[in-house]
């Protein structure tokens, strides 16, 4: 029985380039979205904001948490 | 927001979910373009060039889908591409946006009334119906197939006028249908892989006889597959927190998509060997390539028009016959409700740049009995044949795909401009990661996908261009000079916080639907609240609002609510506490239900003007859907108005769920007028279990009525219904439980208590009780 991993090695150069090309986009494609939904729950969960305080979140590390009061005063 | 002259509120009901949306997304993109595209890419690029198409086509995609979720869930509303442009760019900008979209849409309706008729008449041939289907009759066609196509058009232009379309639950059916067939697809050629690993064989060569260059071109062919995503962040008006599932919706469509087509693309090409045997022609497939030592790929591209017919070809092989029906009734659904979405999609676009006055007036003009754009929707049809009668199914999918790159494209400039001039000032709920690589990675590749179509079909680019030089020539000699100038031109309904409503109180929630029905309803009302001094009415009137006229058109039909309000709030005010809304909705039973869960309603009072409305629902088509799913006790009223005095109330029973509430509400409107009630059961001769007396005696301590004042009573007669008729002669009012027969059971015959309810003369109420396991079930479902 041929086995499919060694029909690939042994294929054209275009069947390694293409798979290597599906793999990639594939699995940019599933990580990219997981990712984004990670980031939608926590911007949504601390309350829509603005894209600065959102990236000054990030920056600080404390989007997704609470927000503080007293940064508000400030 | 709230009427200043009678401090109604106006709201959108917001009853779409995450499922809701992302189905409505999915059933854009699974249609005939993947069907089509798998043959015709299997012509030109190969087995392994199919699936790297799907994989890069679908990162592409995700890339702008990324733009979308971000402009989606910073601008929640209505009006999508057309909206981001305006709000970047300005008027412009906002005039190619509609412009193009309603192109875009055309040629992708114009596509699909193409490929489902050309579907159809394979499918005929097959089964020997007809002779054979002639390419090159009309304009590179069988004339029979665009004739035909123009009918599906007309039709469907035609239902749209009438403003139904599917509803949210049925498109959702339909898109799980397509997407369980096409998995199944897969999974049976992945079944026969495994069994058979050699097949991975059907992938060389790889590319077909084609090469990276001419990848790119059917890459920009086969990306109208992958447009559709977009009408979910049209959807801002109507879902459930917006700015956290629209851009969630929009990501899970794109990607779900892409594994799907990968699956089914890999299914098909393994799932086939060349010793196969056609059951169309009773050929193996190497024979049928005239074994000169071409490949799967090679013989399902070379069925119809450069392989659009392929699929078709290769599940009829592969599930050994029924393939072939069972892929043409997922392209007859497909196309159907593609087609259907592509001209109430087309017609907004129309009827939004007429609405702002970049195209003449009348392409706002609506229609004041069926609600929509009815000038919009005639251009439309005429850009939608044209199409079809006109350009190659190839050619029509190439000019869809092109228009809508460039509406991506755009999208994904928009998407730089806002966050740069606006991003301080905008609310977001998703901002994409490494910004603004992303934008700027799907410019340049939809781009490059955009020249690759002009390998495919130079046509498509010359309609493509000709429209928008076209178009600029409009904008430049007509729309920039009457366009509304005022910046916030586009009525907004602002995202309503809804009041939680204590779940302590009596919440009722009265459906007005017409003045005349106003009244009793209030009356009625007034009569059950008046035992309880918590009682809290919330009077409602949904507007429902076709889906090819935009709900921020709605206000011209309201009138009619707001006075069925007033004329209500009158009568009540003095009794009970109040609140009144009013609900732009597509559909006004599911707008109801919505606002039953939203407000904790415990009862809801429904009029029901005593007419079936169609033969397929048993009372109505909002009171059935309303009376299956609301989570909370319901009355249905008819002819209860005139402030009758309710003397003498007959209530038949059955020993139903819905009998102790029935008898509950009969007693409170008999006390209220010193009236009597009256149990009946019908002798018919056969055994029965209920025992009205037994019945009678375990309540009647509970009810609010002098006990004498509630009796049993047993008439015989073989038939019941006609029994009950002729007893009820003797009363003011009927009070009958609901049938609990299932939606299956009702479509065979009408149940008695709905039999009873429609040839009654006398006053009816029709009760459901919120009791019950299937009932309780429902609450969460």
């Amino acid at each position: 029985m041929l086995n499919p991993i060694s029909i690939l090695a042994a294929g054209t150069g275009d069947a390694m380039i293409g798979c290597v090309l599906i793999a990639c986009a594939t699995g940019a494609l599933v990580g990219l979205v997981l990712w984004s939904r990670k980031r939608i729950n926590q911007i949504c969960d601390s309350g829509p904001r603005s894209a600065r305080l959102i990236l000054h979140d990030l920056k600080n590390g404390t989007l997704g948490k609470p927000a503080d009061p007293e940064a508000d005063d400030e | 927001m709230s009427s200043p002259q009678t401090g109604v509120q106006e709201e959108l009901s917001r009853d779409l979910n995450l499922f809701h949306i992302t189905m409505m997304g999915l059933g854009m993109m699974i249609g005939a373009g993947v069907f089509v595209g798998i043959g015709m890419c299997s012509h030109s690029s190969g087995g392994g060039g199919l699936m790297v198409t799907f994989a890069l086509n679908g990162l592409i995609a995700l890339f702008s889908a990324l733009s979308f979720a971000e402009l989606a869930s910073a601008i929640p509303r209505a009006g999508g591409t057309y909206n981001f442009a305006r709000i970047a760019f300005g008027r412009p900008a906002s005039f190619i946006a509609g412009w193009m979209e309603w192109l875009a849409a055309s040629a992708a309706g114009g596509f699909y009334a193409l490929v489902l008729m050309q579907t159809v008449f394979k499918f005929c041939v097959e089964f020997e119906w007809i002779d054979s289907v002639a390419d090159g009759g009309w304009m590179g066609m069988d004339w029979r197939v665009r004739v035909f196509a123009l009918g599906a058009v007309l039709v469907f232009v035609l239902i749209n006028f009438r403003g139904s379309s599917e509803t949210g639950k049925l498109g959702a059916i339909f898109t799980v249908g397509q997407m369980l067939f096409v998995v199944a697809i897969g999974i049976a050629g992945a079944v026969q892989f495994f069994l058979d690993p050699s097949r991975i064989e059907n992938f060389q060569p790889f590319l077909g006889s084609g090469d990276w260059i001419g990848l790119l071109g059917t890459m920009g062919v086969i990306y109208v597959a992958f447009e559709g995503f977009e009408v979910i962040a049209q959807a801002g008006d109507e879902t459930i927190d917006p700015r956290r599932n629209i851009p969630k919706a929009i990501l899970y469509s794109v990607l779900i998509v892409t594994l799907t087509y990968l699956l089914v693309a890999f299914g098909t090409l393994v799932g086939l060997s060349m010793s196969d045997t056609d059951p169309a022609t009773g050929q193996t497939l190497s024979q049928a390539t005239n074994g000169a030592g071409e490949n799967v790929a090679a013989w399902i591209g070379s069925h119809g028009h450069e392989g659009d017919s392929g699929f078709q070809a290769a599940v009829s092989v592969l599930l050994k016959g029924w393939g072939g029906l069972l892929v043409t009734l997922a392209v007859i659904f497909s196309a159907t409700s593609a087609l259907n979405a592509t001209i109430y999609s087309a017609t907004r676009a129309g009827y939004a740049l007429g609405r702002d006055r970049m195209l003449p007036k009348a392409f706002s003009n609506i229609h004041p009995v069926t609600k929509t754009p009815w000038f919009s929707l005639l251009c439309t049809a005429g850009l939608i044949l044209g199409v079809a009668a006109m350009l190659m199914i190839k050619d029509a999918g190439a000019t869809a795909s092109i228009m809508f790159l460039m509406l991506f494209l755009l999208v994904n400039v928009c998407v730089i401009r806002v966050r740069r001039h606006m991003g301080d000032e905008l609310q977001y709920g998703f901002l994409m990661p490494l910004f603004p690589l992303f934008p700027i990675l799907a410019i340049l590749l939809q781009l490059g996908l955009a020249f690759g179509i002009f390998e495919e079909s130079i046509v498509a680019w010359f309609v493509g261009v000709g429209w928008l030089v076209a178009g600029v020539g409009i904008f430049l000699f007509y729309s920039r000079s009457r366009a509304i100038q005022t910046e916030e031109e586009i009525h907004v309904f602002h995202e309503e916080r809804h009041k939680q409503a204590t779940a302590k109180g009596y919440n009722v929630m009265v459906a007005l639907a017409n003045p005349e029905n106003a009244l009793q309803l209030a009356q009625v009302t007034h009569r059950l609240c008046r035992p309880r001094k918590d009682t809290h009415v919330e009077l409602i009137h949904m507007v429902p609002v076709p889906a090819q006229t935009p709900l921020d058109a709605a206000e011209e039909f309201m009138w009619a609510g707001r006075e069925a309000i007033m004329e209500s709030m009158l009568y009540l005010a003095m009794q009970n506490p109040i609140s009144t809304t009013i609900r732009y909705c597509r559909s006004a039973a599911r707008g109801i239900v919505t606002a039953v869960r939203q407000k904790k309603i415990k009862l809801l009072i429904l009029g029901w003007h005593g007419k079936k409305s169609h033969s397929h629902f048993t009372i109505g088509s909002t009171v059935d859907p309303v009376m299956e799913t609301a989570p909370c006790n319901i009355l249905t009223l008819k002819n209860c108005g005139q402030n009758r005095k309710f003397k003498r109330i007959l209530v038949p029973l059955a020993g139903g769920p819905n009998s102790r509430f029935t008898l509950e509400t009969a007693a409170i409107l008999a006390s209220h007028d010193g009236g009597t009630v009256d149990i009946l059961t019908v002798d018919t001769g056969r055994a029965s279990k209920f025992d009205a007396e037994a019945f009678l005696a375990m309540h009647q301590s509970k009810l609010p009525i002098d006990p004498h004042a509630v009796s049993a009573r047993k008439v015989p007669g073989s038939n019941i219904v006609e029994t009950i008729l002729d007893t009820a002669e003797e009363y003011d009012l009927v009070v009958m439980g609901n049938t609990h027969e299932s939606r299956l059971q009702r479509m065979t015959h009408t149940p008695i208590p709905e039999t009873i309810a429609e040839r009654c003369d006398k006053p009816f109420i029709m009760c459901r009780s919120a009791k019950g396991i299937r009932r309780w079930l429902r609450r969460f479902i």
